[in-house]
């Protein structure tokens, strides 16, 4: 009997449900491709989130029309009503094709998404795990409110309306945190595609306590009279009603999407008018008057450097890059895409030889990221962008002749990146998975370091037509970025184009390559390992009278190598929805000069315990122009867990 | 076609002679296939059923008579357990009413009044569906009815016509093999020949397999043709239950050859017998007055020349219908 229930819906709803499976899957094909061509790139797992928020509703929504408000508005319930089956029965067996289908469907696209994003993001079984259980959960309650409302015939739609109107007040009255109500928590922004390692049990438990109340609802409701009160809500909608609940409901819709979406205007670099421009490629820098020596030292050299690195790679055009000083922001801490040009607000004098390099990497990592939509920036590319941007700038240095250790600096860190992690975190780390992770751990500029000395050593291994060989088959020109294009780099992925060109897989040549770095004589070795014994710890204390203080302690060696510690630092931000790359620029830092032993740092904040924060220690070393960072964590007041 | 003077053999109940001379044998079978007792059914304020009774025996035809909105289709629903919020007692195959279980549903075929099938199913996939319901579907006798009926297998139901539909819904409830077939006035809405062409499908069924039938519908010629028992409802209540000849007893229908009652004549003396007998005067233009035997014994104008004819049930359920409105009305104005 059930069976033929089952058999019945299916046959009767099969066709839809198919559409609404192509439908998702499209959407979240196209979201892959928005996010693929967005200016900031965030996560691609926030492709679900969007999906639970905005698809599944209305998916939720037209299925429980189909299954139970259509029967009603059809009739056929008399029909079935009639049969010796009860009409509990009939109903139970739809909710239950309504939630499979939906979970099924809420599974698919998490675990596809997660799939296609592994190349972008460190997808573990329990982070997975994680991601299905606050998809699932959500799209259980998500179903129980469209059961539950499509019992209520023409008034279902009044329903919908007044229940967004409420979710939307909920989430954007001020005094209201919406990441600590339930159902809302679970596909809260902040935690969404970043709480690794805590299953949030109160949330599900809530979720589904609302999910249940929904139920009750309709089975009161079914209940009442043997269901004619149902019977009675279910008529067909005149098209007035239809046109102003359309109306209704696409405000609500648009004023939900504004609501959830908060991304600030995209700031627009203006140049003044001291400004000197070049063309081919166009760059445009702002000079305050009394720094016209920067023409010579800083202008034209990187001018130059982009006008090669365009040669390089051949590309026939390359985005505008505009350089605005700024006395207070250092070196390669900001850089803004906007509208299509590359603006970079930093300090343009007395740059020593490292910053200069700085400037021309990040002006190169800008316009190249730009120029290809993002494309160059792929994680398996990422790592060849930052190493080819910051090699080709450390040649430009050499042949102006401007005398620089840079290449000892840059070796000697990335080494310590490599030993580094691979003490601490027991695995090595994989440039073409896991670049962005790296630089998460290290810092950009740590990250870039390691990146350079990669690419460093494929061109002294494998020569420079090699390297360009590679920049041409991945970031060297314009790709196509539709999602077809996606799906077919999985075919066709970076290890496999870097096997063909250099006939050496790229796990071999990563080998090499730390062989190699721990055997360079221009590293500082005794320097690496006089850091990587370097222990550190952060983590929230309740001091003063209740308040909140985040400690971090660095323990340093009684001597650290031939480079003295000059300071140590920790630095934090709240991480906001979907950070990949933690901004150093946001940072609020805390100094002190170090010595041997524990140095404690402590930051007396207004730390938020529904917030998450980021924090960094890091050392200043005599003879570098960068610190180096000893320890990232992902921190939560309220838990206190390590969240990554 | 006078209801008196048809004869049909059934389980339960025979018929002998014609007119009101005839005789009942009663049922030998004890338990009763249907029973209703005192069933209450309101919705808010609105009485639907007030205090409903009636059996229905093994074997019988039983025409449950009502005027639109009497209750007949809010009963059906009742013995059928799709409403289920009521007072009383419903008592299916011998089991009470909150004891029926889906296996008693499965041995009852039933036709609606209106048929809602899903218009994208064909009859064989209605079959099939069906099939999982009703442990005794009986596929090849579907298939059969099918095509006797001319109804194509593969065609979708959106396509059928309201005649095509009801003959459809009939061969499914036959297809069940039931041990109660419940008819809703399953002939409403179809045209003349359809309607005769399903009455004829359902008589030859009863006949044939002595299928215990409950048939309700206000269209008195159906069940004058198939019923062996009447059972009316007026105001949510039974007002009659009992045969055909029964009723039959109860109401006369008197013929004057010159005279009509506008014409101020009277009818034929009537010997006193029951006061509260409900008496009809049919004259030749076919008005009829309700009268008792009290109001005829005391009315001068009653004198010879009138005499008793057969009755038709049509003319016995308004006289029925109307005597009960009457002393309903009586009773509200006291």
């Amino acid at each position: 009997m059930i069976t033929r229930l089952i058999f019945k819906e299916l046959r009767e709803h099969g066709w839809i449900m198919l559409c609404l499976v192509g439908g998702v899957l499209l959407n979240v094909l196209l979201l892959i491709e928005m996010g693929l061509n967005s200016e900031f790139q965030v996560s691609g797992l926030s492709i679900i989130r969007t999906s639970l928020i905005y698809l599944f509703p209305l998916m939720a929504i037209i299925l429980a029309d189909r299954l139970i408000t259509r029967e009603y508005l059809q009739r056929t319930r008399l029909f079935m009503e009639a049969l010796p089956s009860g009409v509990n029965t009939q109903l139970v067996v739809k909710f239950f094709i309504g939630l499979v289908f939906l979970i099924l469907l809420a599974v698919t696209v998490t675990t596809v998404v997660s799939y296609l994003n592994q190349t972008l993001d460190s997808i573990t079984p329990r982070f997975l795990g994680l991601l299905l259980i606050r998809a699932t959960v959500f799209t259980v309650l998500l179903w129980c409110i469209a059961f539950c409302f499509s019992l209520f015939g023409r008034v279902r739609w009044f329903l919908y309306l007044i229940f967004a109107g409420a979710i939307v007040i909920i989430v954007s009255l001020p005094g209201i945190d919406s990441n600590r109500i339930p159902a809302l928590s679970l596909i809260s922004s902040t935690y969404f595609a970043f709480e690794r390692d805590i299953l949030p049990v109160f949330d599900i438990v809530g979720t589904l306590l609302m999910a249940a109340a929904f139920l009750l609802v309709a089975v009161l409701l079914t209940q009442r009279d043997k269901g004619s009160l149902a019977e009675k809500l279910a008529s067909p909608l005149s098209r007035f009603d239809m046109a102003a609940i359309a109306i209704l409901l696409m405000g609500s819709l648009s004023s939900f999407a504004v609501i959830m979406e908060r991304d600030g205007p995209l700031t627009q670099i203006t140049p003044g008018k001291d400004a000197i421009s070049f063309s081919n490629p166009s760059l445009i820098i702002t000079l305050p008057e009394d720094y016209e020596q920067v023409r010579n030292t800083v202008a034209e050299p990187l001018h130059n450097y982009l006008s090669e690195l365009q040669r390089l790679l051949g590309y026939p055009a390359f985005a505008q890059v505009v350089v605005t000083h700024r006395d207070d922001v250092p070196v390669e801490e900001l850089i803004i895409g906007a509208d299509g040009h590359i603006a970079i607000r930093t300090r343009l004098d007395n740059l020593s030889p490292y910053d200069l390099a700085a400037l021309y990497t990040a002006a190169g990592h800008g316009v190249l990221s730009q120029t290809s939509s993002g494309r160059a920036s792929f994680e398996p590319y990422h790592w060849l962008l930052d190493g080819v941007v910051r090699y080709q700038a450390e040649r430009q240095l050499d042949a102006s002749g401007v005398g620089n250790d840079n290449h000892q600096q840059l070796v000697t860190m990335a080494a310590f990146t490599q030993r580094h992690h691979r003490q601490h975190y027991s695995a090595e780390v994989d440039l073409s998975a896991q670049f962005q992770l790296l630089t998460d751990r290290y810092g950009y500029h740590m990250g870039i370091a390691a990146a350079y000395s990669a690419v460093d050593f494929l061109v002294k291994t494998a020569g420079e037509d090699t390297l360009k060989q590679l920049i041409n088959a991945t970031i060297g020109k314009a790709q196509s970025r539709t999602a077809l294009t996606s799906l077919a780099y999985l075919a066709n992925p970076f290890e496999q184009q870097f096997q063909t060109i250099t006939n050496l897989t790229f796990n071999e040549f990563q080998r090499q390559w730390r062989q190699h770095l721990f055997e360079d004589s221009n590293v500082d070795h005794v320097l690496v390992s006089d850091m990587v014994s370097v222990r550190s710890s952060v983590d929230f204390d309740v001091r003063d009278g209740g308040f909140l203080h985040a400690v971090g302690n660095i323990n340093l060696p009684a001597y650290v190598g031939d480079a003295a510690p000059e300071s140590c630092r920790m630095r934090f931000q709240s991480l906001t929805a979907f950070d990949l790359e933690v901004a150093d620029f946001d940072k609020t830092a805390r100094d002190i000069a170090c010595s041997p032993g524990d140095n404690e740092l402590t930051i007396a904040s207004f730390f938020d315990t529904n917030n998450r924060y980021y924090f960094q220690l890091d050392v200043r070393l005599a003879g570098f122009d960068r610190p180096w960072v000893v320890r990232s964590e992902r921190l939560s007041p309220e838990t206190g867990d390590n969240l990554r | 076609m006078s209801w008196l003077s048809s004869s049909r053999v059934n389980d339960g109940h025979k018929r002998i002679g014609s007119g009101p001379n005839y005789t009942l044998i009663p049922m030998t079978d004890n338990q009763p296939v249907l029973a209703l007792a005192g069933i209450h059914k309101r919705y808010g304020t609105t009485v639907v059923l007030n205090g409903l009774s009636l059996q229905v025996n093994p074997g019988e035809v039983y025409g449950f008579l009502g005027r639109n909105g009497a209750g007949k289709s809010t009963a059906i629903k009742i013995i059928l357990g799709i409403i289920k919020q009521f007072d009383g007692e419903v008592n299916l195959f011998g089991q009470r009413s909150e004891r029926r279980q889906i296996k008693a549903r499965q041995r009852v075929g039933y036709v609606a009044q209106e048929q809602h099938f899903y218009p994208w199913m064909t009859p064989a996939y209605l079959g099939k569906f069906l099939s999982g319901f009703y442990p005794q579907w009986d596929k090849a006798y579907y298939q059969t009815l099918l095509m006797r009926f001319e109804l194509p297998l593969k065609q979708r139901i959106a396509g059928f016509s309201g005649g095509m539909k009801a003959k459809l819904a009939l061969s499914a409830a036959l297809a069940t093999r039931p041990s109660l077939l419940l008819l809703d006035e399953p002939t409403a809405g179809m045209d003349p020949v359809a309607r005769r062409e399903f009455i004829t499908l359902v008589r030859e069924q009863v006949e044939s397999l002595g299928t215990t039938t409950f048939f309700s519908t206000h269209l008195m010629d159906e069940v004058e043709e198939v019923a062996t028992r009447v059972g009316i409802i007026e105001k949510g209540k039974a007002v009659f239950e009992g045969d055909l000849a029964a009723l039959g007893q109860q109401f006369c229908s008197w013929t004057h050859p010159t005279y009509t009652a506008e014409q101020g004549h009277t009818g034929p003396v009537v010997t006193p017998g029951n006061a509260n007998q409900v008496l009809t005067r049919s004259v030749r233009q076919g008005q009829h007055s309700i009268i008792t035997h009290r109001d005829i014994v005391a009315q001068p104008w009653l004198d010879a020349g009138w005499s008793p004819t057969d009755t038709s049930l049509e003319d016995a359920f308004i006289a029925m219908v109307a005597s009960h409105s009457e002393s309903h009305l009586a009773q509200t104005a006291r």
